[in-house]
């Protein structure tokens, strides 16, 4: 990646270009980051969907759209998502590598992140209650998908038994918000954290393709941002569990109950670079991992079984689907796989960290991957190169895997029936 | 092996075509610059095929047999090719549909050997008794996963009321009581009735050389006899009703599915119907504003074709308080449309959208070979499907619009 061409636009604005010709569209991200709390998790969610309604060139969802299709079908999307402890608000457009193409992607760009509709410091009444309605079914979907809620209630329940920073108090949060913060927002307070917003938080912006770093700075040049010094945010620390035996959570899944139940297990851990964690949750979850092997293709007790870990939060979980007569069982061989990753043999230790330098090598096959990789190198502030990263990963030894594991408390099994 | 090398219209991009003489298909599309290669073996072989006759006798297929042949044919005597695979650094996986079974690896290294792995994977197969019993919890356990998935239940409910009594009604991976019928033996004698190579295309992408690639396909030996592939009658539901089931979910999710008889699968049929379904109700049009604003609809409609043996079928998918209402409005909608006509101006709106959108998909080598194999099953190319959305005009989306979603051939499946 040593083609990346960062340009500081003002400070905590800065332009990152990656010039690759290999691709055949152009991919541009707007990044804009804040502080994670129920209310902000409301409010960026729904100006999100507020932007989407349109802008003043383009007042309409039709008009939007059709002058999206006319660029050559560029898609447009703007979504909120969390990052550790901190909240980002995500525009992004991919459309095809025609030079003519690239100077009107970045106007409906300014046009839709500074010339919102808007009139006297409020949002237009009907987009604003479209939003709202859509959010507020946004937000009630998340127990449609078990996994995902199961997940979601895990980190709440771990949250509650942690030691209450800043956190704890913010990983648990849904980036869609609640239904609470949702109902207290009207189109004005919308407005204001929208200009709070635009003008002071920090934004990194990504365009990867095959147009030239001053391509897409001439074009980035005349959106009129405002030049404020923005906000600056530090990294957060890890959660810190409290719990001296595992807290057991038993829910039922409203009245008409699940075929199978979802098992969740949390963690936490305080030991371990980034690159360790990742070659621990690749010996657990890799398509060869201990997970895979002994739970699903030794016991028989699943279909379906994974590990993720949050290095910076420190959060390690397991989760799978199974029988419910199988929990109790299914705890007890996943307790005992991760004690067995101390023990992973060579051959399991390499096996990982092939999978993932493999995984890493081919990080820059895809715009998206390659946008998020360079984004989350800046927040953990890494040298954004994937052979750098790779060469982390090999060198992470046994002993590093065996200090994770050494500090890894089982905190809260969480199980939906 | 003869081989064809066709440059595409809208992307650029080269696929090479080779008819290797054991009479599989070899579809190889290059991409320079690209880490990642890919490699598919797709195989003529899904859950609807329930029947073939081999030599004089007939026999049936117990429902999920094709899928329970996916999950087991990684497993050899003494290793397992998805370890092997993995071992390489590959990322590995499959997946069954109506009309095939496909496995597929990618990876950064060693793409030659791992298309070696592959090959060596799919013209042997090992079923033993105690593996196949094995198996048959972790498929037990798949299918009550599915049962707990709104989105795939509606569409279950959807095809059984369209084609009630079919191995279209049935789901993919069968069910507990079928799976349990499934021996050793069931296993061998599919395998040998489909796993043969005039059922099989390999489907290659990557910054890889044609030749190499082809030849080591070419290399591999099939033993299987093959079979007659007893096709099941496909009689769409008499009655057009709704299927509505309690599932507890936030809002309604519904399938709204249109039998489309007689269409003849093609890019250029499949291209006009996607896109008379985008000049409908896709982002850009009247009547998703109008959904928005009235807050019946919160997203936009998604839409796929399903093509099955003997059968085709679209389907609209969505999220609504008013499941009906939608329906209603988009067949209404239809209706008005054949009056009106498709303008010139919105189909060539829509054909730059879909140009656009074939570029896209030349940025993910994925991307690349999922299309294709999609296509390979009826003998197609991306170079078809992209000669189909640069040639194709007014008077045949307009005509395609005449026949496509009409109130006497659509259905309703409702999740609440």
């Amino acid at each position: 990646m040593s083609n990346l061409r960062t340009f500081q636009i003002s400070e905590g604005i800065n332009l990152h270009c990656l010039k690759d010709d290999k691709f055949t569209t152009n991919s541009v991200t707007f990044f804009i980051r804040t502080n994670l709390t129920n209310e902000t998790a409301a409010k960026a969610a729904l100006l999100a969907r507020v932007l989407k309604s349109g802008c003043s060139e383009y007042p309409s969802v039709s008009l939007f759209n059709r002058h999206l299709q006319e660029l050559y079908g560029c898609t447009m999307d703007i979504f909120t998502f969390k990052k550790d402890c901190r909240l980002v608000l995500c525009l992004n457009f991919v459309f095809a590598n025609k030079a003519v193409l690239l100077p009107k992607v970045f106007f409906v760009a300014g046009n839709t992140l500074l010339s919102p509709k808007t009139f006297l410091n409020r949002f237009m009444e009907a987009d604003f209650s479209n939003g709202v309605y859509a959010q507020s079914k946004a937000i009630r979907s998340l127990k449609d998908n078990k996994t995902q809620y199961a997940i979601f209630r895990l980190y709440e329940e771990m949250c509650r038994d942690a030691e209450s920073d800043e956190v704890s108090r913010s990983f648990s949060i849904s980036a869609d918000g609640s239904l609470k913060e949702l109902s207290l927002i009207t189109p004005s307070t919308l407005h204001a954290f929208y200009n709070n917003l635009i003008t002071s938080a920090p934004m990194d912006v990504y365009c990867v393709g095959p147009a030239s770093g001053d391509e897409f700075k001439a074009c980035f040049d005349k959106i009129p941002f405002f030049d404020m010094v923005r906000k600056k945010y530090q990294p957060c620390g890890r959660l810190k569990g409290t719990n001296t035996q595992t807290r057991i959570v038993n829910e039922s899944y409203s009245f008409t109950g699940l075929n199978q139940a979802v098992l969740c297990i949390g963690y936490t851990f305080s030991n371990g670079s980034v690159y360790a964690c990742e070659v621990l949750n690749e010996i657990l979850s890799g398509p060869s991992g201990l997970l895979f092997n002994t739970v699903r293709q030794k016991e028989g007790l699943c279909y379906s079984i994974f590990s993720s870990i949050l290095p910076n939060t420190g959060v390690l979980s397991v989760c799978c689907q199974t029988d419910s007569k199988n929990i109790n069982k299914a705890c007890q061989i996943i307790s005992d796989c991760i004690k067995n990753a101390a023990s992973a043999t060579p051959e399991q230790l390499k096996t990982a960290k092939d999978s993932l330098c493999a995984k890493y090598s081919l990080i820059t096959d895809s715009q998206q991957e390659t946008t998020g990789f360079l984004f989350s190198c800046r927040l953990n502030s890494i040298i954004p190169d994937t052979d750098e990263y790779i060469q982390n990963i090999k060198s992470v030894s046994q002993s590093e895997i065996d200090g994770i594991i050494s500090s890894i408390k089982e905190q809260v099994i969480y199980t939906l029936n | 092996m003869d081989v064809i090398k066709e440059k595409c219209p809208i992307s650029g991009a080269y696929v090479y075509i080779y008819t290797l003489s054991t009479g599989i298909k070899c579809y190889i599309i290059p991409k320079s610059g690209f880490k990642t290669s890919m490699a598919m073996a797709v195989v003529k072989f899904g859950s609807g095929d329930v029947m073939f006759k081999q030599n004089s006798g007939f026999t049936e297929i117990p429902s999920g047999t094709a899928h329970f042949i996916e999950h087991k044919l990684f497993d050899k005597k003494d290793k397992s090719i998805f370890t092997e695979l993995s071992k390489n650094g590959a990322s590995v996986n499959a997946f069954t549909d109506f009309v095939k079974t496909a496995y597929y690896f990618s990876c950064s290294d060693g793409f030659y050997n791992n298309l070696k792995l592959l090959m060596d994977m799919i013209k042997e197969p090992y079923f033993d008794k105690s593996g196949v019993e094995n198996e048959k919890s972790i498929i037990k356990s798949e299918i009550n996963m599915y049962k707990d998935i709104p989105e795939r239940a509606v569409f279950s409910n959807l095809t059984k009321l369209m084609y009630p009594d079919t191995a279209l009604g049935c789901e993919i991976a069968g069910s507990d009581k079928s799976v349990e019928k499934i021996t050793p033996e069931i296993l061998y004698a599919c395998y040998n009735a489909f796993y043969t190579p005039e059922n099989i295309s390999i489907i290659c992408s990557g910054d890889i050389e044609p030749e190499k690639a082809a030849l080591i396909v070419q290399e591999t030996d099939f033993t299987s006899q093959g079979a007659e592939r007893i096709k099941e009658e496909i009689v769409p539901n008499k009655i057009n009703d709704y299927v509505s089931k309690r599932f507890d979910v936030s809002e309604p999710i519904f399938n709204i599915g249109f039998n489309h008889e007689g269409f003849e699968v093609c890019p250029e049929n499949t291209y006009a119907l996607k896109m008379v379904f985008d000049i409908l109700s896709g982002e850009g049009s009247k009547l998703y504003e109008r959904l928005l604003n009235k807050q019946i609809l919160t997203e936009p409609l998604g839409f796929s074709l399903v093509c099955a043996p003997n059968s085709v079928f679209s389907v609209i998918s969505g999220r609504s308080q008013k499941p009906a209402y939608v329906a209603n409005s988009f067949i209404k909608t239809s209706s008005l449309l054949i009056k009106t006509g498709v303008g010139d101006t919105a189909v060539k709106r829509i054909k730059k959208m879909y140009a656009g959108r074939v570029i896209r998909g030349y940025n993910s080598i994925e991307a690349i070979v999922n299309a294709q194999a999609d296509l390979a099953i009826s003998g197609f190319s991306l170079i078809d499907t992209e000669k189909a959305i640069a040639d194709i005009t007014s008077d045949k989306i307009n005509s395609m619009a005449l026949e496509a979603f009409k109130r006497s051939n659509a259905y309703l499946s409702v999740i609440k």
